[in-house]
């Protein structure tokens, strides 16, 4: 059987293709249509050549979902609020982010409902459930049929503590069926079944958004899929979460497929980490505009609870992944006061750097790779794309006469600066975390993962980059080494000693029948599911809280005994201190795995030290304030156990890696680079 | 003007990002390893680096109002103790007013950075202590600042590595929550030893000159900057005047703040004038000169530039004059506990100078309160404390191009959060009826001022409350003809105090289990006349329930029918007539 991995960005869709039996990986990629993006995805299919019958797996990542909240061309929705709390979704937290604390005209983003479509019920409960106003079905009768009146395709229902009791919500959701059964309604229990408020309705409210999109889309996909091509399967999606969903369980939650995109990436890395005894690892994702960083702790991805979406607070578990707006396309610019800058703002895939030759007008990152020798302007994306080096020149030259440099100090200047942004990033995520960047390895991809690496480990003091096969489409391959993965919440606000085991035994109990659920409808053999369950605890009086892992232990009265001393151990591991206060629980959770097929790792044919017989030839580049002869490898040739010393460039269909003075690299067993990052030089 | 190179360019790019994540590494560190939600939630701290002579190098993203602190604070210790007793190992904490430009629970600390023998600078943090033995947990009536809490001068906590347990033991005897700050005054010397690692990662690649270097050059580019923008802007002197509701101590009489801010294109400089400022008060609302000069800074800031990150050089063409023995220099022990409302009323009164004339700088006037009020009590059953206080959103001021912003915290405390409506009934006796945008809140005008809120809390159990609450007098300015917004309001349904009663600025006084406490906001002041208003913005602000149809009838001259549609020829009629009598 083969299985198909595809992954959409802004300018190409990959597609990755393995056969289970052989192992043997193949890519492609074909051009990403935006006017309807499974076009391409169709397009890239027919490129692999492979027969309907012989795929058993269709894996998919889309930012389909983000897409919708990016054009703002989510359904037209509506939000149920309780009576004096419809304002919750635009007052939010009233704060400013970080970077606006001196903008005075900041404005929030816009809400996704509009105040005239969120409406109030006097439904009303307490944070224990107790019910201070039952739900008056004459009152959301009416409220509803305002709602279908205005045009409403999509009802989110926000009520207060939802979270501990969902009857109202639900008793809501039965009245708005009856009245239309076809109206998308989402449910804040449903969706994020946590305290606090605002993060719970905006959550629901992007959830309840983007619906109509995400299912249509993945309806579309799925029967293009199946009766144009023949296809005998439905696709898997991958999740935010690091695993993949249904098509169906995407539809129920598509909050879930937010970050869909980055989370490839994550999960191929969590993956070889484990293959090659790897435990810790740090992801440098290149892309055109931005550069994104996810870390493998101990084999495992790590997740946040929480995360900010374009602006909108969504309270769902992804994949912690950090940006910055460092990339191919990030555009070099000199201020009025003499300063260089380089990024945020991003020449993006069109027009593209200078030297595409699309009409760009801004030098970018990728033109100072072409001046520096980096990037061979023939070989681009495969050779897909010719470069125009005279372009990329003419625009490094602008930026060298306001600098007062030479053009390939220029280039190399921006490139620096590009890379330290990258650098900046990634120790601010592993020291934010408690973690000591001398401790990982950094795993290096996209597009241009190779070009970059090198620098930024030795500019954190990481001692290895790892540069996998196929780097410019790891993200999709990713993608194809993903269980199935669900997350479950449930907030249950006690103090520990007034915790009742028997309410922590349902609530557990009620996310195990979801979970399983979830896997039998992706047809998952029940003896490959596992779970993990975990408890947000936090002490009295503090806002945040800290994820306990229970591991192994069973739901019983050891456990509650145990609690707070595995509370405080969590505490004092992230947060540097145990505190002399009572603990309490907040969020229950469970995150279900079911283990479809692994990826196999196929070894390539080994051979001497030496990678003469790879090296194509030598050519001038300027690293280091200076022109140097690099050698020119052609990683296809490259045989296990070969080195390389640097500088040298290894270059693959759309990939290059930049070895510089001091690095040598070693190629694996399966084909993977492992780069000693040699010390500085200046 | 052409930059006068000393290190190249990129260096320099490079040193200043690093220098940058540094701080905001502080930053992470003290948001991870405090123990106090004042900090970790809401953000009631201030943290970056300094170089040796204390200008500031990079800041950390936090309390807006603390950033400008920190430099002059630890300027004016240096200028007294020198330089010569400083060591590695140090670590200095101040709670004096004079110095922090706080109150004294708003402790400041310092930490000397070390490169080779060499002093390169300074890592230094301010941040709200819960307590540190006040009169009680917020006095809005103290007489003097030895009611406000534990007074220590500039002192060395540790030397040279070794705490001062004399010291330590003053610290935590005078406070109501000893472990809480002592954990928080550890949580921000860890964020010093983060900060050091970053400034000498840096150190030990570049050297300490070259970065020294780029510590000039960082300063020169921001003050370029700042004063090619001055350059450009109209030579003049701006002045306004505005009122907070009282001092805390005489209730009702309005308490003067007023600015001159003077632009001086060929000088290059920009300057804030607080002299015709209130005398020193018997009351709380006093500022230490340098809450003065932060708060100049800030407004500065904004004024020359605004898009990029701040450092020593983009002060450096910002100049105050506030006299001593007046509202913003307030002599050493005069009461300065709500001394940030004075200062939130500065930025208040400075938009109000300079909105109309510098469109694209300052919108129109906010709100301008954080319109907090203590709860607090005790369990019947167990005697535990609860305490609350919140912070608000309020409207913020219309611009000559858009509505304000609504339910947004004072520009003061831009990073700050409110507290969740589910956390607060989960943790407190109280049930909150409703917190909502208040219909008809912003001010009239071209662009409309943002709404504010309406929050009631209904108490379950008996309890305590101080109130900080101001701008309950005084209008929200609109600019250009527009009109001012709502203004704060504070109402108590009580069995003590009766039906319906306004509160202000309250001392600690009892409420009663069943009394209904509801905090009005207010709204941003409006920008040009509302008659000038496009009809199909108004129709939209009717439809989504943000303006009335009788005040777009009565303010914006917009006829709205019965069925929700703009009647546009009543509405042309009806804004003519308007028009003519206004200019009668």
């Amino acid at each position: 059987m083969i299985r198909i991995g595809t992954d959409i960005g802004g300018t190409f869709t990959d597609i990755v293709w393995v056969d289970d039996q052989t192992g043997e990986i193949k890519a492609d990629k074909a051009a990403t249509t935006p006017a309807d993006v499974v076009q391409g995805v169709m397009a890239a299919y027919l490129k692999t050549g492979v027969a309907a019958d012989e795929v058993g797996q269709f894996i998919h990542g889309s930012t389909v979902a983000t897409n919708a909240l990016v054009t703002q061309r989510g359904a037209v929705t509506g939000l149920i609020t309780t009576k004096g709390f419809r304002d919750i979704l635009e007052i939010r937290r009233i704060d400013r982010p970080d970077e606006h604390i001196y903008n005075i005209f900041w404005e929030k983003p816009k809400p996704l409902v509009p105040r005239r479509r969120r409406l109030e019920i006097s439904a009303r409960m307490m944070f224990d459930g107790t019910v201070l106003e039952p739900v008056d079905e004459a009152e959301v009768r009416a409220v509803t049929e305002k709602l279908l009146e205005a045009g409403v395709q999509s009802i989110a229902v926000c009520l207060l503590h939802a979270y501990a009791d969902p009857s109202h919500e639900l008793a809501v959701r039965d009245l708005i069926r009856e009245i239309d059964p076809d109206v998308y309604v989402s449910m804040s229990h449903e969706v994020a079944r946590e305290i606090r408020e605002y993060e719970r309705t905006s959550s629901t409210v992007i959830d309840a958004y983007v619906k109509k999109p995400v299912v249509g889309y993945l309806n579309r996909l799925d029967s293009t899929l199946r009766e144009d091509t023949g296809l005998e399967n439905s696709p898997l999606i991958a999740n935010s979460t690091g695993g993949v969903s249904t098509v169906e369980a995407i539809g129920r939650a598509p909050i879930q497929m937010m970050e869909s995109g980055p989370a490839g990436g994550a999960i191929g890395a969590a993956y070889l980490s484990d293959k090659l005894g790897t435990p810790n690892l740090v992801t440098g994702d290149v892309g055109g505009t931005s550069y994104d960083v996810s870390i493998v702790v101990d084999g495992q991805t790590v997740l946040r609870t929480e995360h900010d979406i374009l602006g909108y607070a969504a309270k769902v578990s992804s994949i912690d992944v950090r940006s910055v707006g460092a990339g191919g396309g990030s555009i070099a610019r000199v201020d009025a006061g003499g300063r260089l800058h380089v990024g945020p703002a991003s020449a993006g895939a069109d027009p593209g750097p200078m030297c595409y030759d699309r009409g760009g007008d801004e030098p970018t990152v990728t033109d100072a790779a072409v001046v520096s020798g980096l990037i061979d302007p023939t070989l681009f994306a495969g050779g897909e794309m010719k470069l125009c080096p005279e372009l990329a020149t003419k625009g490094i030259e602008r930026i060298a006469r306001q600098l007062g440099l030479t053009t390939e100090e220029t280039a190399e200047g921006i490139l620096t600066v590009a890379r330290n942004n990258m650098a900046n990033v990634t120790r601010q995520t592993l020291v934010g975390q408690g973690h000591d960047p001398r401790d990982f390895a950094l795993l290096a991809f996209g597009g241009g993962g190779g070009l970059f690496a090198s620098e930024v480990a030795r500019t954190l003091d990481i001692p290895k980059v790892i540069i996998p096969r196929h780097p410019s489409v790891f993200s999709a391959w990713g993608m194809l080494s993903a269980d199935i993965v669900g997350s479950f919440a449930r907030s249950y606000l006690r103090q520990i000693p007034q915790v009742e085991l028997d309410y922590v035994k349902r609530l557990f109990s009620e996310m195990e029948s979801e979970a399983l659920e979830l896997t039998e409808e992706a047809g998952v053999d029940p003896k490959n599911v596992t779970f993990h369950r975990s408890i947000d605890c936090r002490y009295t009086g503090q806002g945040h809280e800290v994820e306990v892992p229970l591991g192994e232990l069973a739901i019983d009265e050891r456990l509650l005994e145990l609690l707070p001393e595995l509370f405080d151990e969590a505490h004092e591991a992230r947060f540097g201190h145990r505190m002399p206060s009572q603990r309490e629980t907040v969020t229950y959770r469970l995150r279900v795995f079911g283990t479809m097929h692994r990826l196999p790792l196929v070894e390539i044919e080994s051979g001497p030290d030496s990678a003469k017989d790879a090296l194509v030839s030598t050519k001038k580049v300027f690293v280091n304030r200076a022109w140097q002869n690099a050698g020119i490898y052609d990683r296809g040739k490259l045989l296990g156990g070969a080195t390389i010393d640097g500088p040298a460039l290894v270059q693959e269909p759309s990939h290059v890696t930049v070895l510089m003075p001091g690095d040598t690299a070693t190629v694996d067993a399966f084909g993977a680079l492992h780069i000693a990052v040699g010390s500085e030089v200046r | 003007m052409t930059p006068n190179r000393v290190v190249d360019p990129i260096t320099t790019a490079v040193v200043h990002n690093a220098l940058l994540t540094a701080a905001r590494e502080m930053r992470e560190t003290i948001q991870r390893t405090s123990f106090s939600p004042v900090i970790y939630e809401d953000r009631d701290f201030a943290c970056g680096l300094l170089d040796a002579d204390a200008n500031t190098l990079a800041e950390a993203p936090g309390l807006t109002a603390f950033m400008g602190t920190l430099s002059p604070g630890i300027k004016r210790v240096l200028e007294e103790q020198g330089k010569d007793d400083i060591e590695s190992g140090d670590v200095y904490c101040t709670s004096m007013p004079a110095f922090t430009g706080s109150h004294p629970a708003d402790m400041m600390l310092w930490m000397p950075i070390f490169f080779e023998g060499r002093l390169f600078g300074f890592a230094a943090s301010k941040a709200h202590l819960i307590d540190v033995g006040a009169k009680d947990p917020y006095p809005t009536d103290s007489t003097d600042a030895f009611q406000e809490g534990l007074r220590i001068p500039p002192v060395k906590l540790y030397r040279a590595g070794v705490l001062d347990q004399t010291l330590a033991a003053i610290i935590k005897s005078n406070s109501r929550a000893p472990e809480v700050i002592w954990g928080d005054i550890h949580s921000e010397i860890a964020c010093f030893r983060t900060g050091e690692q970053g400034v000498l990662r840096l150190l030990k690649k570049y050297g300490f000159d070259t970065v020294q270097a780029c510590a000039e050059d960082i300063y020169d580019h921001a003050e370029r900057m700042a004063r090619d923008a001055i350059r450009k802007m109209p030579a003049g002197t701006w002045s306004a005047v505005d009122y907070c509701d009282d001092n805390g101590i005489e209730r009702g009489v309005p308490l003067k703040v007023a600015i001159s801010i003077t632009i001086d294109p060929e000088a290059a400089e920009v300057t804030f004038d607080f002299s015709e400022s209130a005398k020193q008060q018997p009351g709380p609302m006093n500022a230490p000169y340098i809450t003065a000069v932060s708060c100049a800074r800030m407004m500065g800031k904004i004024l020359t530039a605004p898009e990029s990150v701040a450092c020593e050089g983009s002060f450096r063409p910002i100049k105050v004059i506030a006299p001593l023995g007046t509202i913003f220099n307030a002599h050493d022990a005069a009461p300065t506990n709500l001394y940030g409302w004075p200062s939130m009323t500065a930025v208040e009164t400075t938009l109000k100078a300079l909105a109309e004339d510098f469109p694209d700088r300052f919108p129109a006037q906010s709100g301008g309160d954080l319109c907090g009020c203590f709860r607090y009590g005790f369990d019947q059953d167990t005697g535990a404390m609860w305490v609350e206080a919140n912070i608000e959103g309020i409207g913020q001021g219309a611009s000559a191009v858009a509505d304000g912003e609504s339910a947004i915290v004072h520009i003061e405390e831009a990073c700050s959060r409110n507290l969740p409506v589910e956390l607060e009934e989960t943790k407190d006796p109280e049930i909150i009826e409703c917190y909502e945008l208040v219909t008809d809140s912003g001010g009239a005008g071209k662009f409309r001022g943002g709404l504010g809120v309406r929050r009631a809390y209904r108490l379950l159990a008996d309890g305590r409350m101080i109130s900080t609450l101001e701008r309950c007098n005084a209008p929200h300015a609109g600019v250009a003809g527009g009109l001012p917004g709502g203004r704060t309001i504070g109402i108590l349904d009580s069995s003590i105090y009766g039906l319906g009663t306004e509160f202000r600025k309250t001392p600690d006084q009892p409420i009663a289990k069943g009394d209904l406490l509801t905090i009005i906001t207010g709204g941003g002041g409006g920008y040009g006349n509302p008659l000038d208003r496009d009809p199909q913005r108004v129709h939209h602000d009717v439809i989504e329930g943000l303006v009335s149809p009788g005040a777009a009838r009565d303010l914006y001259g917009v006829v709205v029918t019965g069925d929700g549609e703009v009647d546009l020829d009543a509405t042309k009629k009806l804004r003519a007539s308007r028009t003519l009598e206004r200019m009668n």
